[in-house]
């Protein structure tokens, strides 16, 4: 070959490969699919396979209530936990691991975590929580040089894209599911739970939410039994999941590492139930009082229309209820009340709900 | 002179290589950065669409509804107004900013699985709305937002928004769901999740109109919640029915009844098997034998696109069909009819509840169901109620009634139709076919309000029952 024809090679060579890279970068589409595939393998090298070894390996026991249109016939009695590693995340360098509170409970032998190099790692439970439905693990002999996710405060809005990363089976590959944020602020006030679209099932739970740039957001929690078509090992997704924010998290870490086991707070309750077809729109009519609560205390009555609250004006019960789950039990609450033809004030103490409620 | 070639060669290629390489890389590096931010903005599109379209969402009962005029009107699914509206002739429904507005039901698509309704204004308000998208135009693959409150979940009024894209167009299926029977014959199928909850929600198109309103799920093991086979009522079908539901308190869907097709190969088109004498098929003009190609001179690839595109549309609606006839083309005009929408005889198809109150209480009824899937000619019996006329006199699961008082039943409606005629008390001859011989009973007609229901048949843990 002469030195003319090797350098009309390369640069023919050149060429084609300029073309094949120019065809291969396109439109949005592309650009969104690249996005995705990148923030995911970022993120994933953070979401870890997590194996619990049970003393006793009795399967979890979890009655489905049976939603009304439902036909019970066909309903599966019960629902057990199912066999297989699941998902979390490592939110630390020095090897502590987020997952949902229903990948560990059970009589715990021991935990191995896994990363997605194949290095396996001992773990200890610390803190949990059953009702946040979140647990800490700590890798065992840890040398602050695991790559971790950081927890932080985004929010990125409704409608922003999401990915939940899990890594189950396969420990060297993740697994990826798209979707939108559906709703924030689910489930208790204390909560505020993430409600997104992205399929989840038993093999990601526990893993990392995460935005279009790979931060993450959340922790996915446990599908509710009535979110889920069948609770019953084959979890359908029904495309309604749940996470605790990464914002929620961050407050409660220092707890979960002093190893405490958290409990919701009790309820701030006010005692009345709202007329919910008052379509006048210029307060929150009152239907009923429950008895032995603040409100029956302060004096409210069936009828009364509540017009302000806390000094803001209520035109419907999503306002007032607005206000109210920012309320602890023992802070106050005043009220400007119209009772027929006179307009009342009143202060009351908001004390927890009563048995039951 | 050789090796100074071969130094030029190679400084060339080192060159292009170095060149290449560093091009790649800033290209590679800018690309990265150019990507997200074209996300970056597609996300911000995204959010500020659901925030410009939410406010014309409406949380209705246990089901939703969108808001589709300034002056209030807005669109649901039947089976969740029926039940919102069976206690009450005004009920509240919650915007997407809490606000709660008295609403009051104005016509019934029972059927179509659509009703309208309209919310109270102040003097001057004007509602948030969305305007009715063209769902013909809508492309397979197009994504889509689906608003809804799954499973009740929602503990302030906003919905829960879900993504998808539509997976097919134009399905035509006849189905049941909570003891009503619904055509979901231009329906727009989705694998954006819908649950129970997201029914009468509106299926929005990334410009903000809305191509369709949630109304069914196809669900494995009877268990309601999403298996990415998602359908929604069509906005071009509900287009056509608005109009009629401003005047009237039901609408029904035409039909042509008294023919049946057959599919020969190497044909294109809607082959006509066998047409009734005295139906409406044959008052057309139709003979077995035709091969239907065309109606209002757009093409009819197959029966279920002849079917939907009648369907569709309004009792009583105009077409023009062309039909091949011995290698000659015929052009046949006439007006749909009603399709027969006999409530609690067939499949427990149930009307509103206002009107079944006074039809019901002394309506004369034979006491069986029959099986709206068998093909004729006469009508299956798929269950009999206890106690009522028919099981009286004798009258059997998997009986074929085929002749009433004498005259021949071609199907089920044709038996309906005439129990219709007859009043409680009265005596009819029904004759039916079992195992092959003729029997033939007396039943003494019923009223409506003597029998029980039967029970609906048992579901099968088929993992396709819809």
């Amino acid at each position: 070959m002469t030195a003319k024809k090797t350098i009309i090679f390369v640069m023919a060579a050149f060429l084609a490969m300029w073309a094949a890279e120019a065809r291969a970068l396109g439109p949005e589409a592309a650009a969104l699919q690249k996005v995705v595939m990148e923030s995911g393998d970022k993120a994933a090298k953070a979401v870890v396979q997590i194996r619990v070894f049970r003393k006793t390996d009795e399967p979890l026991y979890v009655e489905i209530p049976t939603p009304p249109m439902q036909q019970p016939a066909l309903a599966p009695g019960y629902s057990t936990r199912p066999y297989g590693p699941c998902s979390g995340v490592c939110v630390d360098k020095e090897g502590y691991v987020l997952t949902s509170y229903f990948n560990i409970s059970g009589d715990i032998d021991h935990i191995t975590v896994t990363f997605g190099d194949g290095k396996r790692h001992g773990a200890k439970l610390l803190g949990y929580s059953q009702d946040y439905d979140i647990a800490l693990l700590k890798i065992e002999g840890a040398k602050g040089d695991l790559p971790f996710l950081p927890l932080g405060d985004k929010n990125p809005g409704l409608g922003a894209f999401v990915m939940v990363i899990g890594r189950t089976e396969n420990v060297f590959q993740h697994t990826l599911n798209f979707g939108l944020m559906s709703a924030i602020g689910r489930h208790r006030p204390e909560i505020q739970a993430w409600q997104f679209d992205a399929l989840v099932n038993y093999g990601n739970t526990g893993g990392a939410l995460i935005d279009i740039e790979g931060n993450l957001l959340g922790i996915v929690a446990y599908c509710y039994p009535d979110t889920q078509a069948t609770p019953n090992g084959l979890g359908q997704s029904s495309g309604v999941g749940f996470a605790n924010t990464s914002q929620k998290l961050l407050a409660m870490l220092n707890d979960l590492k002093a190893g405490k086991v958290l409990t919701l707070p009790a309820r701030a309750f006010v005692g009345i139930a709202m007329d919910d077809t008052y379509t006048k729109q210029d307060g929150v009519l009152i239907r009923e009082i429950i008895k032995g609560t603040a409100a029956e205390e302060a004096g409210i009555t069936a009828g009364d229309l509540i017009m302000e609250a806390d000094g803001q004006a209520v035109t419907n019960p999503s306002q007032l209820i607005a206000i109210l789950k920012t309320k602890k039990v023992g802070d106050k609450l005043a009220l400007k009340i119209k009772r027929g033809d006179k307009v009342v004030d009143l202060e009351i103490t908001l004390r927890p709900a009563p048995e039951g409620m | 002179m050789m090796t100074r070639t071969r130094h030029v060669c190679l400084a060339a290629m080192v060159f292009l290589a170095v060149a290449f390489a560093a091009l790649n890389f800033s290209r590679a590096a800018g690309a990265d950065e150019a990507d997200l931010r074209k996300v970056l903005g597609a996300q911000k599109e995204m959010q500020d669409l659901i925030a410009r379209t939410m406010p014309a969402f409406l949380k209705v009962g246990g089901g939703c509804g969108v808001i589709i005029s300034e002056d209030g009107y807005f669109i649901t699914n039947y089976h969740v107004a029926v039940e919102a509206f069976r206690q009450t002739e005004t009920i509240a429904v919650i915007g997407s900013d809490g606000a709660h507005y008295a609403a009051k039901k104005i016509g019934w698509d029972p059927l179509g699985d659509l009703t309208l309704c309209k919310i109270e204004l102040k003097e001057g308000e004007k509602a948030p709305c969305l305007e009715l998208g063209d769902s013909d135009a809508a492309t397979i693959g197009q994504m889509v937002l689906v608003y809804g409150n799954p499973f009740s979940l929602s503990n302030d009024s906003k919905p829960s928004i879900a993504f998808g894209i539509i997976s097919a167009k134009r399905r035509y299926m006849a189905t049941t769901n909570l003891g009503n029977s619904f055509l979901y014959v231009d329906a727009l199928q989705t694998d954006a999740p819908l649950n129970p909850g997201n029914s009468g929600g509106p299926m929005i198109s990334l410009d903000g109109k809305v191509l369709g309103i949630n109304g069914l799920i196809f669900m494995r093991y009877g268990f309601k919640a999403s298996t990415g086979l998602g359908f929604a009522v069509s906005a071009n079908q509900i287009k056509k029915f608005i109009p009629l539901l401003k005047t009237n308190e039901v609408v029904y869907h035409g039909a042509i009844s008294g023919w049946y097709f057959d599919y020969p190969v190497g044909q294109i088109g809607a082959h006509v098997q066998r047409v009734d004498d005295g139906g409406g098929a044959a008052a057309w003009g139709f003979k077995a034998g035709d091969l239907i190609t065309k109606i209002n001179d757009e093409p009819v690839p197959t029966v279920g696109h002849l079917l939907r595109v009648i369907t569709s549309n309004p009792e009583q609606t105009e077409f023009k069909i062309t039909a091949l006839r011995d290698g000659k083309e015929v052009v046949l005009t006439g007006k749909t009819e009603r399709i027969p929408w006999a409530p609690g005889q067939m499949s427990g198809l149930e009307l509103p509840p206002q009107q079944q109150q006074k039809q019901d209480a002394d309506r004369a009824v034979l006491g069986v169901v029959f099986d709206d899937q068998f093909a004729g000619p006469g009508a299956k019996v798929k269950a009999v109620t206890p106690d009522s006329g028919a099981a009286k006199a004798g009258i059997a699961t998997g009986d074929i009634i085929t002749k009433v008082d004498g005259g021949p039943m071609a199907n089920f409606a044709a038996v309906i139709g005439h129990i219709k005629s007859k009043k409680a008390g009265d005596t009819v001859k029904i004759t039916v076919t079992r195992d092959g011989a003729e029997k033939t009973f007396d039943v003494v007609l019923m009223k409506y309000s003597e029998i029980q229901k039967p029970a609906p048949p048992p579901l099968l843990p088929d993992p396709y029952t819809p």
